[in-house]
């Protein structure tokens, strides 16, 4: 009898503790995130309605109705028309943006862009680096890598493709002096795509 | 001691199930519905839906409205017409913060306290928490690919620990997407924390009429308040309320729309919730015809602001009607709609405009808006004479009055005809004045030579219900008479007429063309007879199998130029229905159901096969049989082929390895083509190359083109010729169709020249064994130069 109670005993107590261990798991799960705040504002925003440029970027009328582009910075430049406008997105890259209103200008709500990058390498793993981005995007079906040349600049053009919002996107990489420049063109149609294709030179 | 370790025991599980259960509703999803953004719109890459598709979301959450691709045409519609924001082949518009506030107010069914729009991380926790769903401004994929994302509404559906979960419209796997919290924060905070929390509909109107029921449950009004004009339609109502796409009509650059709106400003006296006519008579000032399901006319204000003048004849809330017929350049045509007053006196302005439909665009035409000021006044008010008051709307009591009156009217006129008898004596009866016209004759009163007469009660007959117009040999027409009235003869002959007194019908058999009616109608003894004459023409010959005919344009993007023809020699020509199929297809696809167009500039896709066919129907709805009734016409689309790619050796053909790498081209024409600038363009999934090619090739003789370094796992080929247009193609990028695992240099050969290059089945590994010395490179594998049909060996 005595070796019985002590049995109970043990598994009340063990019982006690996985209880225990397990209120104490959901109770943190439960908990809000540590650094969620406790105000209203969580993140002070970082993109205030702007039209400052990207460091570097000098924009000039050309009187003609266009306005050159100069990005000096990463010595290459693009002529386009006078009513697009001429950005820093949030990454502080260069965007060429056309919007439906110019007067009332609501940041984000363009009609079509697109968004100039540059960064230090080369194209040499561009398949495998294609191929691999496809792949880690669940959305992803199938992409193609075509050779375009516009303006006497030999363009890769990637398309992803797949059901989701962004699919069929065109994003034109060229290689300069040890440097990718991207052009990744968002709701963009043929005309726009080749207005700033046939105007972009180092 | 057991005791109370036992009670202990038993507090902690009390305590943990509070956790637990609390932890498991923190852990709560929303089921809020979930519908893609796409379709509608023309492709992923250029859908802007996903404001309006959020809002529907949410609005279906509610009330358990069907989520469809209309429901978002109608908020895409709603936003051209009340704001101005682009249609945009239905991929809309960016919207803002501001749009989705609008359009919950004003186009769905939330009121303003309904909507609170929040900046607050915990607000928005808090409302998740209580089973209200959020919409939140933040940027596809939650913005981990930086600035190749763009802005983007999603639906909050449920935050849980450091994960987020939310409708989005832009994934097809979008719904309950889960993101990172922290990558949300982010996002969000990039657009200033915009979130929009969506209480129940009405829920502080309810709240105020249950304010003494504490356990009123919150959650249940939604449905039961949401009682405003059902905006999205459903299965049974599409075709009312919903508007359908049309096919896009061809025009040129010199086709003008336009038009003016004769007496565009009307004024009408009504009693409240009265229905009236309305007709509207506008000038097509332009240089096209106006295809009368195409152009309509459509209200200014949107739907909200004109509930108050809906009838259910319109065809949507925003679109009274559509033209009543067909309008040519230079000529009036009208628009014919039901309005209902507002039940409240006051002054109205009901504003509409004419809007052209053209595929899934709509355009004003013209400026011209058409104003209709209602007054609406309490009953007294007289029937305003232009508008015709519903047919049979008089009440009883004014049709009794009215009988009455004609009795008394009668009888007066019996009591003053007896008086003149008295007074009179001796004359004659005209009570025998036979033929009497459907007009009533007038008696002859003449004050020189006064007659006596007996008045006669006054015979007459109508035909209220007959076709002028119609398919049918056996017609029945009917109308009213007097009582006295019991022999019909027709064209002299006796006929069998039904009759209940003052009503009266018979059946005609009518022959084709033209049947000129005498009636004659005439009481017992045939001493009274009453005529009329009728005319109904008699069509039931069906038009022509419509003629159709095709070509093939492949100048720019692939096209059928389509045209088919009918004839009618009954009543003529009223319009045709026109469908195609693909030969992959079973059901046949409408392209118009009805139109009076000849042709139409078809797009189609290289390498498919299409089918046509056309109806005609004429003006009494005779329709002709299907224009490919015992004779399919399947029209394979493809280049056109003047120079084939003909042979292909993406590895050397020769035993000994050389040769190198060839593309031949074949001429079929019967005469010499200058290849100069022509090209041939070569590209799969990694790599592209174009050779320009220059010389002649003769008639009927090949010219082979050397290709450094073609894959050997496949590429597609283009011809092109000088201008750039595509003249023959092979698309085998996906991989050889012949010779698909490589072992030695064999050639590919097409079999047919006339056959798709696209067709697996027309090419085929080369069987030839040639020796050609000269070059001392051993067997060629190959026909090249040579036909493809035959074999070569030695």
């Amino acid at each position: 009898m005595e070796v019985n109670k002590r049995k109970v005993f043990w598994m009340d107590l063990i019982f006690f503790l996985i209880l225990l261990a397990l209120g104490a798991y959901f109770f943190y799960k439960s908990a809000p995130p540590a650094n969620a705040p406790g105000s209203g504002n969580v993140v002070t925003s970082t993109s205030a309605v702007s039209t400052d440029l990207p460091e570097g970027v000098t924009v000039e009328d050309l009187g003609d109705g266009n306005k050159l582009v100069k990005n000096e910075k990463d010595g290459y430049s693009v002529e386009v028309k006078n009513n697009y406008v001429i950005e820093k997105t949030p990454d502080s890259n260069l965007s060429v943006s056309s919007y439906p209103d110019n007067n009332n200008i609501k940041k984000d709500l363009f009609d079509y862009r697109v968004v100039m990058t540059t960064k230090i390498g080369n194209l040499d793993n561009i398949n495998i680096d294609t191929k691999n981005a496809c792949k880690d995007n669940l959305d992803c079906k199938s992409y193609s890598i075509d050779n375009v040349v516009k303006n006497g600049i030999s363009w890769k053009k990637i398309m992803y493709t797949g059901d989701y919002l962004g699919s069929d996107w065109p994003e034109f990489v060229t290689e300069k002096s040890g440097k990718i420049i991207s052009l990744y063109f968002q709701y963009s149609d043929n005309s726009f795509i080749n207005e700033v294709l046939n105007n972009f030179s180092f | 001691m057991g005791g109370q370790r036992k009670g202990l025991l038993y507090l902690f599980i009390i305590i943990f199930s509070f956790l637990f259960f609390g932890s498991v509703r923190a852990e709560n999803v929303l089921d809020v519905p979930f519908i893609l953004q796409f379709p509608p719109g023309t492709g992923w890459g250029f859908t802007k839906n996903c404001g309006p598709t959020s809002y529907l979301m949410v609005d279906s959450f509610y009330t358990g409205r069907n989520l469809s691709v209309q429901t978002i045409k109608d908020v895409d519609d709603w936003l051209y017409l009340n704001y101005g924001k682009s249609i945009n082949n239905y991929n809309g518009s960016l919207t803002d913060i501001d749009d989705l506030k609008n359009i919950s107010i004003k186009f769905g069914g939330f009121f303003d306290e309904d909507i609170e729009l929040s900046n607050s991380f915990n607000e928005v926790k808090s409302a998740i928490q209580n089973n209200l769903p959020v919409i939140i401004k933040v940027y596809t994929n939650m913005r981990i690919k930086g600035d190749y994302d763009v802005v983007h509404f999603m639906v909050l559906t449920g935050i849980s620990g450091d994960t987020v979960y939310t409708n989005d419209p832009g994934k097809t796997a979008g719904k309950n997407k889960a993101y990172p919290l922290q990558q949300f924060l982010y996002a969000w905070s990039l657009q200033n924390n915009a979130a929009i929390i969506f209480y129940p509909p009405g829920h502080e109107k309810n709240l105020e009429n249950h304010a003494s029921n504490l356990f009123f449950d919150l959650f249940n009004l939604g449905t039961n308040i949401f009682d405003i004009q059902n905006i999205l339609p459903n299965d049974n109502s599409q075709n009312v309320k919903g508007e359908t796409e049309v096919a896009v009509q061809p025009e040129n650059n010199n086709t003008v729309y336009t038009a003016s709106i004769t007496d565009k400003n009307q004024t009408l006296e009504v009693e409240p919730e009265q229905v009236v006519d309305i007709v509207v008579k506008v000038k097509n000032t332009g240089n096209t015809t106006w295809q009368k399901n195409l152009i309509s006319l459509n209200v200014v204000g949107g739907e909200l602001e004109n509930q108050k003048f809906y009838n259910s004849s319109w065809k949507t809330h925003l679109r009274p009607t559509v033209l009543d017929a067909d309008v040519g350049a230079g000529e009036t045509g009208t628009f014919s709609f039901k309005i209902k007053s507002p039940e409240d006196i006051g002054s109205y302005n009901f504003q509409a405009v004419i809007v052209r439909q053209n595929g899934l665009q709509f355009s004003n035409v013209g400026s011209d808006v058409f104003v209709l000021n209602l007054k609406v006044k309490e009953k007294e008010v007289v029937v305003h004479p232009v508008v015709p008051v519903e047919e049979n709307n008089i009440n009883i009591l004014d049709q009794v009055k009215q009988t009455v009156d004609d009795v008394i009217n009668k009888v007066n006129d019996i009591v003053d005809n007896v008086k003149n008898f008295l007074s009179h004596p001796g004359s004659g009866s005209s009570g025998s004045s036979n033929n009497i016209t459907n007009t009533n004759t007038e008696n002859n009163n003449n004050s020189s030579t006064p007659a006596i007469e007996i008045p006669e009660s006054k015979l007459f007959f109508t035909v209220s219900s007959s076709p002028s117009l119609t398919n049918l040999v056996t017609t029945t027409i009917s109308g009213e008479k007097s009582v006295e009235l019991v022999n019909l003869e027709i064209n002299n002959v006796d006929s069998i007429i039904s009759t209940s007194g003052t009503t009266w019908s018979t059946e005609l058999n009518l022959v084709e063309g033209e049947n000129d009616l005498l009636l004659s109608f005439s009481n017992l003894e045939n001493s009274k007879v009453v005529t009329g004459t009728l005319q109904i023409v008699l069509d039931s010959t069906a038009p022509n199998k419509s003629v159709v005919n095709s070509v093939l344009n492949t100048d720019d993007s692939p096209q059928l130029n389509l045209t088919w023809q009918s004839e009618d020699s009954g009543s003529g020509l009223d319009y045709y229905i026109v469908e195609y199929k693909m030969s992959t297809d079973t059901d046949w696809q409408s392209i118009f159901e009805k139109t009076t167009s000849t042709e139409l500039n078809f797009p189609v896709v290289i390498s498919n096969t299409y089918e046509f066919r056309v109806q005609a129907v004429d003006k009494v709805g005779n329709e002709s049989v299907w224009s490919n009734e015992s004779e399919d016409n399947p029209i394979l689309v493809d280049w056109s082929k003047e120079v084939v790619i003909n042979e292909i050796s993406y590895a050397p053909t020769y035993f000994g390895g050389c040769g190198g790498e060839w593309v031949e081209l074949y001429n079929s024409q019967n005469s010499d083509l200058d290849l100069s600038g022509w090209s041939l363009e070569i590209s799969n999934v990694i790599s592209s190359s174009t050779v320009v090619l220059s010389g002649f090739v003769s008639s009927t003789s090949y010219k082979v083109i050397g290709v450094s370094n073609i894959s050997d796992t496949g590429v597609k080929i283009i011809l092109k010729n000088s201008a750039g247009k595509i003249i023959d193609e092979t698309d085998q990028s996906a991989g050889w169709f012949a010779t698909p695992s490589f072992t030695h240099a064999r050639s590919m050969e097409r079999i047919s020249a006339s056959l798709s290059g696209n067709s697996k089945n027309n090419w085929r590994e080369n069987n030839s064994l040639r020796f050609q010395l000269q070059n001392n490179c051993g067997q060629n594998y190959s026909s090249q130069g040579l036909d493809n049909n035959s074999y070569y060996y030695l």
